[in-house]
């Protein structure tokens, strides 16, 4: 097949990553771990949802909200990126799934930001 | 035919199999986007009500108690264990051993059918206390319909989820899948990831926030 064929890029470096998440073991930070990636990366979910938990019941003040939603989205960000391979995949599923994922968090902060009941339009 | 033409007959029809998966995932990335937006919309309406209700968000987490909180922790590690089942089956199925991928995607589909009972459960304790979807009817003005809109919306999700993966155990059962052939099961684990990952989000904004 041509290159020209190929819509999107299908590299050497994705069956790399293939052989990485079939690996009976998982090396993170130069420590092996005798799990596979996927498992490795339940733990770390797991892990992380307890901590959550527990500081949403500790922790109180401003701080909360902004240290609460960082773990969720990297919670999210670690099931995008080896769960669903966005992190080995073509760069044109991630910007398929990326450029609407940023307009809608503008979108949020946007609607958060205006406050409701402000309008100073006056019917006459 | 000759043995070079046979060869080359097979690299393109490889080559042509890796194409139509990577295209039909790339489709998949595309409606996967389209549901973002969907939930975008539920969670930034549910996110605005929040930040400007939020007497009202503490008074219905006082009445929940520690209790509801412990339910909902527990449907969180539920789907995040069958997102965990569901790649060990793909991980199996590309291993060549289809059997294993069958039992682990038994499991996927199985947490996801005690997400919703337990998602019923928390529906019915809430009912008992006012937490309604009428406006007039609510405790908590107007948090009932803010609440069951974006999380019935992820349990339609998971329900439809449950009937995909009993198809693709079906299909699994009847030979449709080899180490060389797994598109559809990476296609059905993109669908179960994205609503795992919404409810890791819906999990933390309107629970623990």
């Amino acid at each position: 097949m041509s290159e020209e064929m190929m819509p999107i890029e299908h590299t050497e470096h994705a069956h790399d990553a293939h052989a990485e998440t079939l690996a009976p073991t998982t090396t993170i930070l130069g420590m092996t771990f005798p799990v596979p990636l996927y498992t490795a990366v339940f733990f770390i979910l797991g892990a992380l949802t307890i901590i959550e938990v527990l500081l949403a019941e500790i922790i109180d003040g401003d701080i909360k909200i902004p240290l609460l939603l960082g773990i969720a989205v990297a919670k999210g960000t670690l099931v995008v990126m080896f769960y669903m391979h966005l992190k080995t995949d073509s760069r044109a599923f991630a910007l398929a799934f990326i450029v609407p994922l940023i307009l809608a968090i503008l979108s949020i902060l946007f609607l958060i930001a205006v406050p409701s009941g402000s309008s100073s339009y006056v019917a006459t | 035919m000759s043995e070079l033409t046979a060869h080359h007959h097979d690299a393109h029809a490889l080559e042509n199999h890796a194409l139509v998966s990577e295209n039909t995932k790339f489709a998949m990335w595309l409606f996967i986007a389209s549901e973002t937006i969907i939930f975008s919309v539920f969670i930034g309406i549910y996110a605005v009500f929040r930040f400007q209700n939020k007497d009202i968000v503490h008074a219905v987490h006082e009445a929940l108690g520690f209790g509801g909180i412990l339910i909902v922790t527990l449907n969180t590690f539920l789907l995040l264990t069958s997102s965990w089942a569901m790649v060990m089956g793909l991980r199996s199925i590309q291993l060549d051993n289809v059997k294993g991928g069958i039992r682990w995607l038994g499991i996927t589909a199985l947490l996801g059918v005690i997400f919703l009972v337990l998602q019923y459960y928390e529906y019915s304790q809430l009912a008992e206390k006012s937490i309604t979807l009428g406006f007039a009817t609510d405790a908590y003005e107007g948090f009932g319909m803010y609440f069951y809109a974006p999380t019935f919306f992820h349990g339609f999700h998971v329900f439809v989820g449950v009937l995909l993966c009993l198809e693709v155990i079906r299909r699994a059962r009847k030979g449709h899948y080899s180490k060389d052939n797994v598109i559809m099961v990476e296609l059905f684990g993109l669908y179960w990831h994205f609503v795992d990952v919404v409810w890791i989000l819906l999990f933390t904004l309107i629970y623990l926030v």
